[in-house]
């Protein structure tokens, strides 16, 4: 009976209905059909969002959206093409640069193609870039976001699974920067075959100006990370703690926030965060009928069947989360699949901290691949370029994403290096 | 039709205050764990209360921004006609299920109303009733966009 689940789930997802509801209407066909009582909807609905550790997400969606209402991404940006842009190819150095330190105060990938993308696409066609490589250098460099702490991700997969997220936060990091190193070697190598342009040196006050201006968005990220891997914050505390600081930054350092701007970032990060706990509510509930029918049980022992051997189950893995990454949307894909194959992987002995980052950068990656790549659709919108020619230009950072997840795949250090000095 | 003029500021004023409440009792936990003597018991459930209703009421802000994300693979395949009648049942069977979804919860709220939280002493009925206002939201904004794409086909 399970096919009937899934059946529907597919079809619904094809036909166009948001994920959540697509999630919740296969389950209502499954539970009309099974006999189980209705009022298991809004039950396993409730129980999915009813989840302290989730409180942080409306908060830290809500202090990325104030930052950035505040002028804070001009900021940002200004600050790494200072640095930076005298390199043959600088503007995009500096997007990859920027991303990186946005994702700081972001931490979701969307957000951060839009904001950043919104700025620097038009700048870079400016220059002389090609609109594919502006667009493409976009949507790569920001996946970096979600695997940089604050990452929604992690706090979904350690709400799901009880790791604490201040560790989930750590693995990630080192990660997250071989990510953007390897974006810069792409993009600089590119640059300097297409001979992009370079921009005048900057002064060394001029940078020294700029960081000043950009210097409170790089002390959020530390304080955010610091206050939970210290235990000062639990990660809630922390997220409302980072809305404190936005709003203070926002409206004594910078003035640029008004009662109605703050009322219309916080009416939008509910929205936001609705259309994110309702995913959650529901994929709860689908995910309660896959549990009850032993779907997760007759999955791994099917994996475990074909190999016990943990790095070649460990790459099985990677292929069976990038397929389902580039259909599916990263939390959502995150909420039904990663409990189950998490316990999969801790099984055939790989850490489960380390395979939390496996997966999450399994699923950013699909944010850039055909064919429901969100990130290369919000930046050829914005570059106004076919998404076919970006998906191309994409290509040769998807490359480094693969290598980064080989990496953290077979070498636990990777991951497992930062939370370890904290045990 | 549905007055989406008060709906909207209805929604945008519960969500706003739903938030603002939650971030208000997160920000007197640690205060009161780093200033005072006593940490209240009740913050985090109080929290956890407002962040449900915030979801409840956002429900309707992110279906009005498009916020739900959605899969465009039938899209590029179709006709225009096709794709508006498409767009018209995805409507109509998602009213028929938000429909549900608020019939049951009523059930639900009336089971919780014996139940009391433990901390604060409300009845859950009370909170299990965002998800009735969830799916009440989901009915609301559908039904809008229904309306609105029944103009855009006449």
């Amino acid at each position: 009976m399970v096919w009937l689940l899934f059946l529907v789930f597919f079809l619904l997802l094809f036909l166009r209905f948001p994920i959540a509801f697509a999630l919740g209407i296969s389950t209502l066909t499954y539970i009309l059909f099974s006999g189980y009582p209705l009022v298991i909807i809004p039950m396993k609905m409730y129980s999915g969002i009813d989840v302290f550790v989730l409180l942080s997400i409306p908060g830290f969606i809500l202090a990325g959206n104030l930052m950035n209402s505040c002028g804070m991404t001009d900021r940002i940006i200004r600050f790494c093409n200072n640095v930076i842009g005298h390199v043959r190819g600088g503007l995009a150095l500096a997007n990859i640069g920027a991303s990186m330190v946005f994702s700081g105060i972001s931490g979701t990938a969307i957000a951060d193609t839009a904001s950043i993308g919104s700025v620097m696409i038009p700048a870079m066609k400016k220059e002389g870039y090609e609109a594919d490589f502006s667009c493409a250098v976009t949507a790569s460099s920001s996946t970096i976001g979600p695997i940089i702490p604050p990452s929604l991700p992690m706090i979904i997969a350690g709400s799901l699974t009880g790791l604490s997220i201040g560790k989930l936060f750590l693995a990630g990091a080192i990660p997250g920067l071989l990510l953007a190193l390897g974006f810069m070697i792409v993009s600089w190598s590119i640059s300097r075959k297409k001979m992009h342009p370079k921009q005048p040196r900057a002064t060394w006050g001029q940078r020294a100006r700029s960081l000043v201006h950009a210097f409170w968005a790089l002390l959020m990220t530390f304080l955010i990370l610091f206050g939970i891997i210290g235990g000062v914050f639990t990660p809630t505390e922390a997220s409302v703690m980072a809305v404190l600081y936005a709003l203070l930054v926002g409206s004594l350092f910078y003035r640029t926030l008004t009662w109605k701007g703050i009322y219309t970032v916080m009416t939008n990060s509910a929205g936001t965060t609705a259309s994110l706990m309702v995913l959650v509510g529901f994929a709860n509930l689908f995910g309660w009928i896959l549990v009850s029918e032993q779907v997760p049980q007759g999955l791994a022992d099917l994996l475990l069947t074909i190999t016990g051997n943990k790095y070649l189950l460990l790459l099985l893995i990677n292929v069976l989360l990038i397929i389902i990454g580039s259909f599916m949307e990263t939390i959502a894909a995150l909420l039904i699949v990663y409990p189950i194959l998490l316990k999969v992987a801790v099984f055939a002995g790989v850490d489960p901290i380390q395979f939390s980052v496996i997966a999450v950068l399994n699923l950013i990656i699909g944010l850039n691949t055909p064919p429901v790549g969100v990130c290369l659709f919000v930046a050829s919108g914005i570059g106004r370029i076919s998404l076919e020619k970006v998906s191309r230009a994409v290509l040769p950072f998807l490359l480094v994403s693969l290598i980064v997840l080989m990496l953290v795949s077979y070498i636990p250090a990777i991951s497992l290096f930062l939370p370890g000095l904290f045990e | 039709m549905i007055p989406l003029k008060l709906l909207n500021r209805v929604f945008n004023t519960a969500a706003f205050a739903s938030l603002s409440a939650m971030i208000i009792i997160v920000t007197l936990q640690v205060y009161s764990r780093f200033f005072l003597e006593v940490t209240p018991h009740w913050t985090e459930e109080a929290a956890r209360i407002f962040f449900v209703w915030a979801v409840a009421f956002g429900t309707g802000i992110g279906i009005r921004n498009g916020d739900f994300i959605r899969l465009d693979l039938a899209e590029k395949y179709l006709s225009p006609r096709a794709n508006r009648v498409l767009e018209l049942s995805t409507h109509l069977i998602t009213l028929v299920f938000s429909l549900i979804l608020m019939v049951q919860s009523w059930h639900f709220v009336r089971l919780g109303m014996d139940e009391r939280s433990p901390a604060l002493e409300v009845p859950m009925g009370f909170v299990f009733l965002s998800i009735s206002i969830t799916g009440l939201a989901i009915f609301v904004f559908t039904l809008d966009s229904l309306l609105r794409s029944f103009k855009k086909s006449k």
